[in-house]
């Protein structure tokens, strides 16, 4: 195996920690926000 | 003078849009200059697996088709390859293995015994199948590429010069913009009621699925973020296109997403075996809540009709309604889902380019960031735009542009076929495989049985309760 596929058997075997960076958690986070409240939305206007 | 180094990104750009303007000289009234292209069926007999897609070639015996498609796929390849420095004749002879081997295993993988679903069984004379669908063919292309680069080391390495998985999978990105460009067009003159619900669907999938799936796959079991993009995508939105197109535009290693993609195909006929049956069981009265709910929760395109078409026949038989109905509304909600595939990829580049790989009092100038942003993804939205647009100003070669589709989709499925081919050629994947499989089985049995399939009946009880298909014989 050539070095690049050690590395990347290496890291499935220990996935080193990596923090989530801002950018993920703003990502996520506005994601579950808007998601949950066009949900809320839709399910209002259908009901009505 | 000085040769640039080969840029796959761009190359797989040009190669797709070369097979998009063949495919538009039909709509064009120019000929279906593509309808040699192979299309391969579900088969029980080898004979009949192979035909060209195109209805005037269909006198055309399959093996022609065959050596057509293989042939002008080689040509291109070494077209664009003309400036790059190697051995032409080793590339070719590499490549036209490659080809011939991941076209073999596409065939194996549509064999009834493997890929028929259940719906189909009867058509075909049998009594059992694995039920795969025809996405079966991508593992068989994987597996071969495994034996290979395992068991005949040497002749790996010389296939690989011609194995390149990161152009195969952006050329097939770029095409799959257009057949979702069609898609877009014909869902547009749908019931307005099955059309507002499935909006729903597309923020379910995107919006929430994918985050929590993420955040799983980050916070609960520590993968990096290259793995864990891959994997919500291929878990939350739709399969195999989703979690490649997300790899490629986050830069992860090719690997990662055809690892994912492999064990979504797995799953996909888990769900297709269990989930029709276990709606029809707990929400008898409510045929249209399962039929959205197979659209949500099935993983890949054809496991997911095949699932819309298992709930229809279950629920016609005990309620007398009209044929199709629920079958649209599944295929409605999962084509609505795919629909975003392309901008969800383009947020996440643009998250990836100037949030995370961006070090911090880094700036980044718009030349930096368009050096870096995947083209590929911009392809897609062209190809995309390119099918709309023309859909919409001619409506009347509305049929053309769907043959023209279906062709460059013939194109588009060998394409990935490649890129499974390529990864297993590649010795690391079984390694890979044994190291991460427990894991990534974890994350998507945790996050499908968790709360996806949960979510997705409980939205669309939400949205679909109460509506039932009209009954009677069809009009």
């Amino acid at each position: 195996m050539n070095q690049d596929s050690e590395k990347l058997v290496d890291e499935m075997r220990h996935q080193p920690y990596e923090p989530m960076a801002k950018a993920e958690i703003w990502l996520v986070s506005i994601s579950l926000f808007t998601g949950i409240t066009i949900l809320i939305i839709m399910a209002l206007l259908l009901k009505n | 003078m000085k040769k640039s180094p080969f840029n796959e990104d761009r190359s797989a750009v040009w190669l797709a849009f070369i097979f998009i303007a063949l495919a538009l000289c039909l709509p064009l009234g120019m000929g279906n200059l593509l309808g040699w292209v192979l299309g391969v069926k579900v088969w029980t007999d080898p004979l009949n697996a192979l035909a060209p897609l195109g209805k005037s070639f269909s006198n055309i015996p399959g093996w022609v088709s065959l050596a057509a498609t293989l042939g002008f796929i080689s040509l291109l390849l070494l077209w664009e390859r003309r400036r790059y420095p190697e051995d032409k004749k080793s590339f070719l002879t590499a490549l036209l293995i490659v080809l011939a081997l991941t076209m073999l295993g596409w065939v194996l993988g549509h064999a009834g015994i493997i890929a028929a679903v259940p719906n189909e069984r009867e058509k075909l004379g049998l009594t059992w199948s694995m039920g795969l669908t025809g996405e079966a063919g991508y593992l068989a292309a994987l597996f071969i590429g495994l034996v290979i680069g395992n068991f005949f080391t040497p002749f790996a390495k010389f296939l690989s010069m011609a194995a390149r998985t990161e152009w195969f999978i952006k050329t097939a990105i770029v095409l799959v913009g257009a057949g979702v460009g069609l898609k877009a067009l014909e869902q547009a003159n749908l019931a307005g009621t099955v059309f507002f619900r499935g909006l729903a669907a597309i923020v379910e999938a995107y919006l929430i699925y994918w985050a929590l799936v993420y955040l799983m796959a980050r916070k609960v079991f520590g993968f990096s973020r290259e793995w864990a993009a891959p994997l919500a995508s291929g878990i939350s939105i739709c399969g195999v296109s989703a979690a490649i197109a997300t790899g490629a535009s986050i830069r992860a290693r090719p690997v990662v997403p055809i690892m994912v993609s492999s064990l979504v195909v797995v799953f996909s006929v888990v769900e297709l075996l269990v989930l029709p049956f276990l709606a029809h069981s707990i929400i008898p009265g409510e045929p249209m809540v399962a039929a959205a709910w197979m659209g949500l929760a099935v993983k890949t395109d054809g496991a997911a009709i095949a699932s819309g078409a298992i709930t229809e026949a279950l629920y016609m038989a005990q309620g007398g309604f009209q044929k199709g109905w629920m079958l649209m509304t599944t295929t409605t909600v999962k084509i609505f889902i795919d629909l975003f595939i392309g901008v969800w990829c383009f947020i996440l580049a643009c998250v990836w380019v100037y949030g995370i790989d961006r070090k911090p009092g880094d700036k980044v100038s718009l030349k930096e960031v368009w050096d870096r942003f995947p083209k590929f993804v911009l392809g897609y939205f062209f190809a995309f735009a390119l099918f709309v647009t023309l859909g919409i100003c001619f409506p009347e070669k509305t049929n053309a542009l769907k043959e023209s589709a279906g062709n460059l989709d013939a194109f588009r499925k060998f394409f990935f076929a490649l890129a499974f081919f390529s990864i297993g050629l590649s010795a690391d994947f079984k390694r890979l495989w044994q190291e991460g499989l427990g894991k990534l089985i974890l994350v998507y049995v945790v996050c499908l049985f968790g709360f996806v399939i949960w979510i997705g009946l409980g939205i669309s009880w939400l949205f679909f309760h109460g509506i039932l298909p009209p009954t009677g014989v069809n009009p």
